[in-house]
């Protein structure tokens, strides 16, 4: 909405700083380094969730291929921080500039396409950079994995795995959470959210729908891209399989658990999703045929119980649900 | 010479593969306009429950018709317990469902075979012929056997029967299959059906040569949606030719070029398409919910 | 101000518009009319650009527009409304507004992220002046409201005020009564000639012989893509053609009003 109802504006700045509140307090109730890194992960790749949502949810478009901006933005700062031996804080305006760049080419030609013929093109595009990230192996070190990626230096110190790391991660979600909302609640916002409801009537009021998704696209790309930087000074390697049609899919889950048309549903999807994951994998520990496949289970089993019962996400139908009963604030018409 | 005809021989057997796949694909499309990118899966299942069979001392021929049935069930199942419900989602809402349907149903076939590949025998025992210094697997040839005996079949029921022409009106014009007795349910069962059958069939004639696993199914779904399109969303023609042109293209291009590039080719020559003509070199027959 | 010259739209083999010519003059209301199947919703989407015609020239204030995308005739002052009704159902009212509105503010997607002081203002600023275009059409009680929500009559005076918000030079209705009761087509009547009297040109096609012989200037007569009369309503409903066109019954029953 680009101008609140009061009560609900109030609420979004509560939510808020309960979400700050939690991200800051999380680490200290006691978790272990696994949990550690699950929520550090949970925060980037919330941030590639968020901007697949404001893709899916506002521009009205799918993407099928957004691990290929994630691993770009990884494999870029790891060629630019190791093997050209610079800062990684270059390689992040690399593994920021690069995927928008690349989006910008593959938008233009995406731009006309839609639906089915949409999903396939991003889905093709996602395949033909994970095979050149395998095939070029002179420049990522192809399947077995780029190594020796040096770790972050914020004035002098390094930042460190574990919770340092956490923190560093989750100040990057809350700015990419905070800044997409901006968007949404803003004339951008509002021209977004009209080519998803109907293209042909935003065309007529004078919003340039292919700028528009193109700028979104671009958008969505460079988060990505950000978060493949934050993962890559993370691990000391990484390696194509982390980048392929399974993490398309995952965010893709994530998005479409949450709510894609909001942007605290893609946050509560990553969130949810990780959850899981983690049960999943404590399950597995005590469980013998528990296997980390199960993860692809419950992630298909969760993508098609959504799409059934639940399509437009966790986080809107939960808002429908809250509206029903706190009519004070909100006015319903009586006609 | 010989490396060109071995490529053409490669590229048409995993055409004809593709192809059925994309068949498989256009049938279910045709009738509901639901795009199901779980179709792989069924070439896989094929694949998988024809060795686990045969792995039992099953007779082959007892082990093909169970399989075949067992998929066909499958296929069933799907639309009876997922797509009627889900009938008037939007396409990007399918999409995701039918990718849930496919890792739901790679994931449980993980866990139930393990991650491993396997092998089936080639239906017949005989060296591999030789024509014009190309060695052509036995196998290929029953592939694209198979494969003509499915379009024929097809064909034959769709244009011969009638259950073919009740099927082709409902794909149509629903509303007047409707209006004439034709239920859109039965045809969108017997869509699921057929296409579980068909993918069956392709994983069995497929699983001497391609050493099944349980990831088998993406890339061969992906691969026979690209065809798919390519022929035009909705033709069957299209689908053959769209099947035979990727599996050509895929095998002259990593022939010739890079044997390590040669999904990236494919795909490429995929979007280039998508890029030139949307809805596919034949033209999308219906104006449906997924090119608009 | 608005020149359709020799327009010429076919699709595949059946030509909707055949070698259509007319002129709108600036502050005047004009009607589009002829029988089901004439060729008006094709003429309505070759103005508003949904549509490029296969053969002509549409001008727009000595400017060419055939061709244009669509969001550029918005910009050059031309909006519209929709017969089957495109509105942004998961948006409220005032925010279908403030879409209208969109051509008239320029807060881009950097200057929105960072969340400046000049955009809030501008924020301000536009839901000021598209509360008053939801003023206008009477549905200030309802601005809240998701559209999806609403019932036909108010969605049509909706799709009045979004384009409305545009601040369009010309207006083009596309049967904006379709579907009201008496009542409500009388305030669209008024509506529209408020609209005339704010010095917006209007141009509607419809099929409520009423409303068009009440409020228009002049009218075009389609038929069978062939333009066969324009004139003024006395003049038009006392023409041969049109009357043979329609087999004389909503004409004769205007005349006799």
């Amino acid at each position: 909405m680009a101008v609140q109802r009061k009560g609900v504006k109030k609420l979004n700045w509560i939510g808020f700083i309960i979400f700050l509140l939690i991200v800051l307090i999380l680490p200290w109730l006691g978790l272990n380094s696994f949990l550690m890194t699950q929520a550090t992960f949970a925060g980037i790749y919330a941030i590639i969730a968020v901007g697949l949502g404001m893709l899916m949810g506002y521009a009205g478009q799918i993407s099928l291929g957004q691990a290929a901006f994630y691993g770009v933005g990884a494999y870029t700062t790891a060629v630019v921080s190791k093997t050209f031996g610079l800062s990684p804080w270059i390689g992040l305006i690399f593994a920021i500039l690069l995927p928008a760049l690349v989006a910008f080419i593959v938008g233009h030609t995406m731009a006309r396409l839609s639906g089915y013929y949409l999903a396939m093109a991003t889905l093709a595009f996602g395949i033909i950079v994970s095979v050149l990230i395998v095939e070029w192996r002179s420049v990522t070190s192809g399947a077995s994995g780029f190594y020796g990626i040096p770790t972050i230096q914020l004035f002098g110190t390094m930042i460190k795995q574990g919770l340092p790391y956490y923190y560093f991660v989750w100040f990057f979600t809350v700015i990419t959470v905070l800044i997409s909302l901006n968007i949404v609640h803003s004339r951008i916002g509002r021209a977004l959210r009209s080519i998803h409801d109907s293209e042909i009537a935003a065309n007529s009021m004078g919003v340039n729908t292919g700028k528009y998704k193109m700028q979104i696209f671009i958008f969505s790309a460079m988060l990505a891209g950000l978060a493949g930087w934050l993962f890559a000074h993370m691990s000391y390697s990484i390696s194509p399989g982390s980048f392929g049609l399974d993490a398309s899919i995952l965010f893709l889950t994530m998005v479409v658990l949450g709510g894609a048309t909001s942007v605290w549903g893609a946050l509560i999807g990553t969130i949810l999703i990780t959850a899981i994951n983690i049960f999943v994998h404590f399950l597995g520990n005590n469980v013998s045929f528990i296997t980390s496949d199960f993860e692809h289970v419950m992630n298909g089993l969760i993508l098609v119980l959504v799409i059934m019962f639940m399509p437009k996400g966790l986080f809107p139908s939960l808002v429908n649900v809250f509206r029903k009963k706190t009519p004070h604030l909100v006015k319903e018409s009586t006609t | 010479m010989g490396d060109l005809i071995q490529f053409i021989m490669t590229g048409l057997t995993i055409g004809s593969i593709y192809e059925i796949v994309a068949l498989g694909f256009v049938t279910i499309y045709s009738v509901t306009k639901i795009i199901n990118l779980a179709q792989g899966e069924f070439v896989m299942l094929g694949g998988m429950l024809m060795i686990t069979f045969v792995g039992m001392g099953i007779p082959f021929v007892i082990a093909f018709i169970l399989t075949l049935i067992m998929v066909t069930i499958i296929g069933w199942v799907l639309e009876f317990a997922v797509f009627r419900r889900v009938k008037d989602a939007d396409p990007i809402s399918l999409i995701i469902l039918t990718i849930g349907i496919a890792i739901l149903i790679r994931g449980l076939a993980s866990i139930g075979w393990g991650k491993g590949s396997f092998r089936l025998e080639s239906f017949t025992a005989h060296a591999p012929l030789k024509i014009f210094n190309a060695t052509i697997n036995i196998q290929s040839i029953w592939v694209m056997c198979i494969m003509l005996a499915v379009v024929i079949f097809l064909y034959i029921m769709m244009e011969k029967t009638i259950l073919g022409k009740a099927f082709r009106g409902t794909s149509d014009n629903p509303v007047a299959a409707r209006l004439m007795g034709i239920s859109s349910v039965k045809m969108a069962t017997l869509a699921f059906m057929l296409s579980g059958g068909l993918g069956a069939l392709a994983g069995v004639a497929i699983a001497p040569i391609m050493f099944p696993s349980y990831d088998l199914g993406i890339m061969l779904g992906i691969k026979g949606f690209s065809a798919a399109i390519f022929g035009g969303l909705g033709s069957a023609p299209g689908a053959v030719i769209g099947g035979l042109v990727i599996g050509l293209v895929e095998s002259l291009g990593g022939g010739y070029i890079s044997s390590g590039l040669k999904d990236a080719i494919t795909f490429s020559f995929v979007l280039l398409l998508l890029l030139i003509r949307p809805s596919g070199i034949l033209g999308e027959k219906s104006v449906g919910k997924g090119g608009l | 101000m608005l020149r359709v010259e020799n327009v010429t739209q076919s699709f595949g083999g059946i030509v909707a518009n055949k070698d259509i010519s007319f002129q709108i003059v600036e502050n005047s209301i004009v009607g589009l009319i002829g029988p089901n199947g004439a060729g008006k919703s094709t003429l309505f989407n070759v103005i508003s650009a949904i549509y490029k015609p296969t053969k002509g020239k549409i001008m727009f204030n000595g400017k060419r527009i055939d061709g244009l995308p669509p969001y550029r005739i918005a910009t050059l002052g031309i909006s519209r409304t929709f017969q089957n009704l495109q509105v942004f159902r998961n948006m409220s009212v005032i925010e279908n507004v403030m879409v209208g509105y969109h051509t008239n503010s320029k807060t881009g997607m950097i200057q929105s992220a960072l969340r400046l002081p000049r955009v809030l203002k501008e924020e301000e600023d536009v839901y000021t002046k598209c509360l008053q275009f939801v003023k206008f059409v009477g549905l200030e009680n309802d601005i809240e409201i998701l559209a999806g929500n609403l019932p036909l009559g108010k969605l049509r005076l909706l799709e009045l005020a979004r384009a409305l918000a545009v601040k369009p030079k010309l207006l083009l209705l596309d049967e904006i009564a379709a579907g009201l009761n008496h009542n409500e087509t009388k305030k669209m009547s008024g509506l529209i000639k408020s609209i005339k009297d704010k010095g917006i040109t209007v141009l509607v096609v419809e099929h409520d012989m009423d409303l068009v012989m009440g409020i228009c200037d002049s009218i075009i007569v389609l038929n069978q893509g062939e333009k066969i009369a324009e004139g003024t309503p006395y003049e038009i409903q006392q023409d041969e053609a049109v009357i043979k066109a329609y087999l004389g019954e909503e004409v004769k029953e205007s005349v006799a009003n």
